[in-house]
């Protein structure tokens, strides 16, 4: 049986630097999932653009041929003109992107864009090919295919302009589907969704799929064959049951330890009834007032979060779980005082044990100025947090010097013994931030937040920005500090697993509202909610032995109008929240 | 519908907008103390020619000079009644020019319409010149294309446009016989439209044309040449790639049409800045616009000429802002349906 696609020895380079893919080969079968595995730099991306010869113009391939087996009989990729490369690229290979968001024209009509693959590959056009797309587009689950061929990217969700591209890129039924990091820009539940769609598809049309991702966990759900990258080369690859349950090579080892698990199970204490609580918020709403596009046009008001309740134990790491709008960011804004809840809500930070509470919700100027001493933020896209223009010393001593504290070498000296705590070189005060890593600038993120000598960090996200191996050190790291200086972190997360790993309670949102809270082996152990549930069902797992399960992801991740009928809200009436067992709270109505 | 709905809507704020301006206006040009009729007096007094002085004193009250500035300009714009009645710009009586001693609308009349029409000329060869040769040094950028187009435009930029004015004059006269100066041949002068005269229009506009457009093109070309390539970097660009487009035909659909906002967006300050840059030019080059009226009425103060001239030119301003808001609303849904989206 011969390969759909065969890679040989493919060197690419750039300039006239080393190549940054070495002798890479791999090969698709037909009606076959290949995983290209490795972290950002490995090279994965470029390894499968260049089986659509769409590489960065400055990109020179240097050694190695791509062979396609298809249906219009066997082509030499390398050596096709531009033309008949046009001809093969949307018709007999396909491809999708990781940003959805940006991967579709603003100004054109999603119909536009998809029928138009038809139209260049001579397939037809007018009503038939309209048909078409419309049945395509029923086939990726929109529900009013009409709708969508008469709308504008920016009027669909990310979950959904993934599925216009999907649709865009089966529609001329190809024989391969490269998928560059599908759903890595996707939440969870919606990812798990996507990932099923794929799936299905394939099984019908019999299409095969090179997925390129950094999630071992898709990996596990997704894949027939598995091909391992670092810094080019190809580390390990084999059958995915292979790969996964007994890696042979020591990288592929090492992304598996890093990868975080949700745990399976175990017992937990239940919490002292005596807690000291750094910070206490209590009935906090938040809503925002949209203004129309004209001025007569009525406005909307937004419920960002309703009623939530959240407690931070000193020397104790509570996460806030939950999707893109969940109003988990919300939350944290509201706890570091960058803004202010609407009225009604409490919100007490105690920065002793022995100390007043400070009210967050009536500061004046002074007092807000020392509550920032006391609480700091590490947020989530180490490459935008930092001035580019700023040296790291700059970058430290900034906080220090608008609070006014100590003279110039006081702050030097600061700034130096902070960095190694962070395990960071003093002598990296003089560089510029483009000189660092993803990690290493995350680093000097939370380094910059630690300069004030603070009792309380809030935590945006602070490694999603970062691959597995990295995500790992970066968590770590933040414990360590946690145990050194009894920091009280409030920690915002989409990922279930990285919660589980490093969370001590949890609290689950969704539209607002928080609907599970309590220690993490409670929530993951057992799940009362249903939009817990399929959080954790849609969790990828790196365990080829347990795939996504579907069902329980497409109940409890829909409108709250879909879940069991105990869990369900009643227009802007919620269920209250309850408590099942000691410190574990769920919103149901009860018996 | 909607569109319509909101050009409306714009409409109104443009006449609201054009009031305030209209206030800006008299006040500025009544900042300098005294006005035409008043220093013409003392300048009679002067040198003992009482006669003349009596007609200057019934001009100043036939046009209200010696009333508090801020009735001076209800009576100017025609919100009140003045010595004549309603009689101001509302009702299409412009004032009257101390200078030339004649109607404002009898003096900038033609000059009006050719200004129109030179700008709209300059403009039309600005968009003309800046689309395909933008585009092009997009496409091909950091090529011998791109460097040759970068240089030509800078070239434009930098050369001062009464100078390129001369220089083309003395070619253009010497190699292809072009005529020097004024929009039209005199014997043309007052005439009624026919065929020759506009023919000799068209020839007379070849060069001021060139002249005044230059620099904006230039500027327009490595505006829209920035835009493509920052489009160019986006993720749409390689999605249509991958769906087999050919470049030329992807370059087309995709990156221009989001980076042509910007190049609609400009019309709007582009009118202005062609008319008051065009001052110099016109008086260089002899054309018989509003440019030079402007200036030499703003250096005798000739109030009621100058600020019909500036009236002009914030309605050309304001004109050219709201086409290009409703073209910018037409070509980009985000701007239609920003409502809609949420």
């Amino acid at each position: 049986m011969t390969a759909l696609l065969e890679v040989e020895g493919l060197s690419i380079g750039f300039g006239g630097a080393a190549p940054v893919v070495d002798d890479v080969s791999f090969s698709v079968q037909k009606g076959e999932t290949l995983a290209l595995v490795g972290e950002s730099g490995s090279g994965k991306t470029l390894s499968c653009r260049a089986a659509m010869r769409l590489l960065p113009q400055v990109a020179q391939v240097r050694a190695g041929a791509v062979r396609f087996q298809g249906r219009n009989g066997p082509l030499d990729i390398m050596n096709l003109t531009t033309r008949q490369m046009c001809d093969v690229r949307g018709d007999q290979i396909s491809m999708i992107f990781q940003e959805p968001m940006r991967s579709l024209s603003p100004l054109h009509r999603i119909g536009n864009q998809v029928v138009e693959v038809l139209r260049l590959h001579g397939k037809g056009g007018g009503a038939k090919a309209k048909k078409k797309v419309l049945e395509t587009f029923e086939r990726v689950g929109f529900p009013d295919p009409e709708r969508v061929w008469k709308s504008y990217p920016f009027e669909l969700s990310g979950g959904m302009r993934q599925r216009a591209m999907i649709a865009m890129a089966i529609v001329a039924e190809p024989e391969l589907l490269i998928a560059d990091e599908p759903t890595t820009a996707l939440d969870v539940t919606t990812q798990a969704q996507v990932l099923g769609l794929i799936k299905d598809i394939q099984k019908e049309t019999d299409m095969s799929v090179i997925l390129v991702t950094h999630d071992l966990g898709v990996v596990a759900n997704m894949a027939d064959t598995v091909t391992v990258m670092n810094r080019g080369r190809v580390m390990e690859s084999g059958r995915a049951d292979a790969v996964l349950v007994a890696p042979a090579h020591g990288y592929t080892k090492k992304l598996f330890a890093a990868a975080p698990q949700i745990p399976e199970g175990c017992v937990w204490a239940p919490p002292e009834p005596d807690r000291d609580l750094i910070l206490q918020m209590k009935d906090v709403t938040k809503t925002y007032t949209l203004k129309g596009s004209a001025p007569w046009s009525p406005k909307t008001v937004v419920h960002a979060v309703r009623g939530v309740n959240l407690e931070v134990e000193r020397g104790k790491i509570t996460a806030v779980v939950g999707e893109s709008g969940s109003g988990k960011t919300t939350c944290a804004r509201i706890a570091l005082g960058a803004e202010p809840a609407d009225a009604g809500a409490t919100i007490l930070f105690r920065p002793d044990s022995d100390g007043r509470a400070i009210d967050l919700q009536s500061l004046d100027k002074m007092g807000r100025r020392d509550f920032q001493r006391k609480a700091q933020m590490v947020f989530q896209d180490p490459y935008s947090t930092l001035n580019p223009r700023m040296r790291v010393k700059e970058a430290l001593t900034e906080p220090l010097e608008i609070h006014g504290v100590g003279n110039a070498s006081e702050q030097m000296d600061r700034a130096t013994e902070i960095l190694k705590w962070v395990g960071l070189s003093p002598n990296m005060l003089t560089r510029y931030p483009h000189a660092f890593s993803g990690g290493q600038r995350q680093r000097l993120s939370i380094a910059r937040a630690l300069m004030l000598n603070p009792t309380f960090l809030v935590c945006d996200e602070p490694t999603s920005a970062l691959d597995v191996s990295v995500q790992e050190q970066i968590l770590n790291l933040l414990e360590d500090i946690r145990d050194r200086l009894n920091l009280s972190y409030l920690f915002i997360s989409h990922d279930l697993a990285v919660v589980a790993r490093i969370a001590d309670e949890v609290a689950v949102m969704r539209q607002g509202l928080v609907v599970e809270y309590g220690p993490p082996e409670a929530l993951f152990f057992n799940p009362q909610h249903p939009y817990t549930k399929a959080l954790i069902a849609a969790q990828p797992e790196p365990d080829i032995g347990r795939p996504i399960d579907l069902q329980v992801v497409a109940q409890g991740a829909g409108s709250p109008d879909t879940w069991p009928e105990g869990y369900r809200f009643s227009g802007a009436e919620a269920p209250p929240l309850r408590e099942v067992e000691t410190g574990h709270m769920v919103r149901f109505h009860g018996c | 519908m909607a569109i319509l709905r909101y050009a409306f809507f714009r409409l109104l704020t443009m006449l609201a907008t054009l009031v305030v301006v209209s206030a800006l206006i008299f006040v500025i040009i009544n900042l300098p103390p005294g006005d035409y009729l008043s220093n013409q007096i003392n300048e009679l007094r002067a040198t003992g020619q009482e006669a003349g002085v009596a007609k200057a004193e019934f001009l100043r009250q036939e046009y209200a000079l010696d009333r508090p500035i801020w009735e001076q300009y209800l009576i100017w714009m025609g919100f009140s009644e003045g010595p004549q009645g309603f009689s101001g710009m509302l009702q299409g009586d412009f004032g009257w020019s101390f200078e030339f001693d004649e109607p404002v609308a009898d003096i900038v009349g033609e000059a009006l319409w050719l200004t129109v029409l030179v700008n709209l000329a300059a403009v039309l060869f600005v968009y003309a010149v800046a689309l395909p040769l933008g585009v092009l040094a997009a496409a091909k950028s950091k090529t011998w294309v791109d460097y040759t187009s970068a240089f030509v435009g800078y070239l434009g930029l930098a050369t001062p446009n009464f100078l390129l004015a001369l220089i083309l004059f003395y070619y253009g006269h010497k190699y292809l016989n072009l005529p020097i100066g004024g929009l039209m041949d005199p014997v043309y002068e007052g005439e009624p439209m026919s065929f020759d005269k506009m023919w000799s229009i068209l020839v007379h506009l070849i060069i001021p044309t060139f002249v005044i457009g230059t620099s904006g093109a230039a500027g327009m070309m490595q505006r829209l040449r920035a835009n493509m390539l920052d489009e160019l970097a986006k993720p749409y660009v390689e999605t249509a790639l991958a769906k087999g487009m050919a470049p030329p035909a992807m370059l087309k659909k995709y990156p221009l049409r989001v980076a042509f906002n910007p190049f609609v967006a400009d019309i709007g300050t582009l009118l202005p800045a062609l008319v008051s840059g065009s001052v110099l030019v016109s008086v260089v080059l002899g054309l018989q616009t509003i440019g030079p009226v402007l200036l030499q009425a703003l250096k005798s103060q000739d109030q009621f000429l100058a600020g019909f001239v500036l009236m002009f030119v914030a309605l050309l301003t304001l004109f050219g802002t709201l086409i290009s808001d409703v073209l910018l609303a037409l070509l980009d849904p985000r701007i239609r349906f920003g409502g809609r989206a949420k």
